[in-house]
């Protein structure tokens, strides 16, 4: 395999890694280097390729992986990541974009508060739009416990932001 | 889909209970502009999806892969020429050493005078508190050793970074 056809088989998943790697560790330089260790991996291994079925949910619990053990195995250092989330609406005014802006990066705290496992599950799910199976198979863990972290993920945000005033329910 | 509809898919939504299409009827309702008075507040939370998702990685990156992808064969290759001059130079030191040290022997009369056998340690809890005191006198110098090497590693890593940002 050329690194042409590499890039050309991993092009699809890339970001997808990336924005995992990111809301794990919130932490773009860590991201990235996340990101590039998985695929420097992959490229090690890349006669395995052809016999992976699922190379999505492969590499995914490899970032995750990865992720969890440079959260653990460091002095984490979280650094400021606002900007990350860029929210614009047209025809806003100034005012009216800051205050949006300041609810995004909320919403993004909030999110980053969840333990490592809920906040996996709630962005595999809600921002990458995966179904319960494909995060089973790209987390490692039960049906079920997808389910259970899912519910009490979204428990979490919306107590949170109810007392923040965001949500009025 | 009316303003009802919506209000208990949200519901559904946050008990964990949504479908993947439901899920997606209500990423695509608050994309649009009109979204009804009464749900407004949900919006700012299913735009944030919307916006997360469009993160992407810098432009840059395809060509950093490419070249750490390309670097192992030029990195083999180095560790391979340092290991090469490590041997050489331990090869030359070793026949420096050889020819250059000044050979000393100890006079035979201060050997023989000597009784060394009186030192010996005859008595088996002295020599367990002998060899006891030796092994920690080791181990707290590796440990020393150990320090210091983490805190250079430290140190090299601290710096690298700095410089790769």
């Amino acid at each position: 395999m050329t690194t042409n056809e590499f890039q050309h088989t991993v092009a699809p998943i890339k970001d997808k890694l990336y924005r995992f790697a990111l809301r794990m560790l919130d932490n773009i330089p860590e991201a990235q280097d996340v990101v590039q260790e998985v695929l420097i991996k992959l490229w090690q291994q890349r006669e395995r390729l052809t016999q992976v079925t699922n190379v999505e949910a492969w590499t995914m619990r490899m970032t995750s992986n990865m992720s969890i053990d440079k959260m653990r195995n460091k002095h984490w250092r979280t650094e400021d990541v606002s900007g990350i989330v860029q929210f614009a609406t047209p025809a806003s005014s100034p005012d009216r974009l800051t205050e949006q802006a300041d609810t995004m990066q909320h919403i993004s705290n909030v999110i980053a508060q969840l333990p490592e496992k809920q906040r996996s599950v709630m962005h595999l799910r809600d921002i990458e739009g995966y179904s319960y199976q494909e995060i089973e198979e790209a987390l490692g863990i039960p049906l079920n416990q997808v389910k259970v972290n899912l519910f009490r993920a979204r428990k979490y945000v919306r107590t949170q932001l109810t007392a923040s005033g965001i949500l009025n329910s | 889909m009316n303003t009802i509809a919506i209000k208990q898919l949200v519901d559904k939504y946050f008990e964990g209970e949504t479908s993947l299409v439901e899920e997606q009827q209500l990423r695509a309702y608050f994309k649009e502009g009109a979204v009804a008075e009464e749900l407004q507040e949900y919006q700012p939370l299913f735009q944030y999806f919307a916006t997360a998702k469009r993160e992407e990685l810098p432009s840059d990156f395809d060509e950093r892969i490419v070249i750490e992808l390309q670097r192992p064969a030029k990195r083999r290759f180095m560790r391979r020429m340092v290991q090469m001059s490590s041997v050489a130079a331990s090869v030359m030191l070793m026949v420096a050493a050889y020819f250059w040290y000044p050979t000393t022997e100890l006079p035979s009369t201060v050997s023989n005078q000597i009784n060394w056998e009186q030192y010996e340690i005859t008595d088996e809890e002295e020599a367990y508190k002998e060899t006891k005191a030796a092994l920690k006198l080791l181990s707290r110098n590796l440990n020393r050793g150990a320090k210091k090497a983490a805190k250079s590693m430290d140190k090299i890593t601290k710096k690298k970074r700095r410089i790769e940002n």
